[in-house]
């Protein structure tokens, strides 16, 4: 059964999303690693919503939906703003560390921590934006 | 986020505790920049207590770091817990600044002028 939660998307709100998986994780009996990484890659795809999704002084919101699917933990956050689609130039290897510093770094962590990263962008302005983040459990 | 603050000599610590989330990094990035106007340039952050850290505040780390070594001092970290290691590593931040195993490594580095980059 999965758990959701829909807020507007505030930095006050990532905390309340992360506060929500975490909880939703324990109940699962997740191991304090896994929780640990999803707790952060959740915390980095929310900031990223938050701050990149809506134009500034638009009001939107994000949803997060966690479920546990045949041994996996399945994670996807929604919002309904600008899709994010630059993920592969946050990739690359040969960065250094004081560039990452600049922006970049919760990508990485975000592809790093899990073990499946899919994004599904709108349509048409307005749609929906679908960040799905898998960690398999157990394998 | 509770933040202690101690000098010891040259060297000011400060210790976080608790989860360094994106909140949280503008409260502790307040408290090391404020050390730094203060003329503060020479820190040792305790990581002891610190469970989770996420990239607002390794951004902030990496702001303060230049800002020490603009300033003629440095910002060395200590006693980081498996987990926040394994952050650092995915972004490279163990090679960037310097990580001992305890706090007293650290600000003894200081005293014995140990290079700023591991």
């Amino acid at each position: 059964m999965p758990d959701e939660l829909r807020a507007e998307a505030t930095i006050e709100n990532v905390r309340r999303i992360s506060d929500f998986v975490r909880d939703k994780g324990r109940r699962l009996g997740l191991p304090d690693d896994v929780l640990f990484d999803i707790d952060l890659a959740v915390e980095e795809a929310s900031t990223n919503i938050v701050r990149h999704a809506y134009e500034p002084g638009q009001e939107g919101d994000i949803q997060v939906r966690i479920e546990a699917v045949d041994g996996d933990i399945r994670i996807t956050l929604t919002d309904w703003g600008q899709p994010f689609e630059a993920d592969a130039a946050y990739l690359a290897v040969d960065v250094p560390v004081e560039v990452r510093a600049e922006g970049g770094m919760g990508v990485l962590l975000i592809h790093k921590l899990m073990d499946e990263v899919t994004r599904i962008t709108a349509a048409a302005p307005g749609g929906s934006n679908e960040l799905t983040m898998v960690k398999h459990i157990g394998r | 986020m509770e933040i202690t603050q101690r000098v010891e000599g040259a060297v000011t610590v400060v210790q976080p505790d608790g989860r360094i989330d994106t909140e949280a990094a503008e409260q502790l990035d307040q408290v090391l920049q404020t050390a730094l106007t203060e003329g503060h340039s020479r820190i040792v952050v305790d990581m002891s207590k610190v469970e989770y850290i996420s990239s607002a505040g390794l951004r902030s780390l990496a702001a303060v770091l230049v800002r020490c070594r603009d300033e003629g001092g440095d910002m060395k970290l200590a006693a980081l817990n498996e987990r926040v290691t394994r952050v650092f590593k995915i972004i490279g931040f163990d090679l960037l600044m310097s990580v001992t195993d305890t706090p007293e490594t650290a600000i003894a580095d200081f005293s014995t002028g140990a290079a700023s980059e591991p």
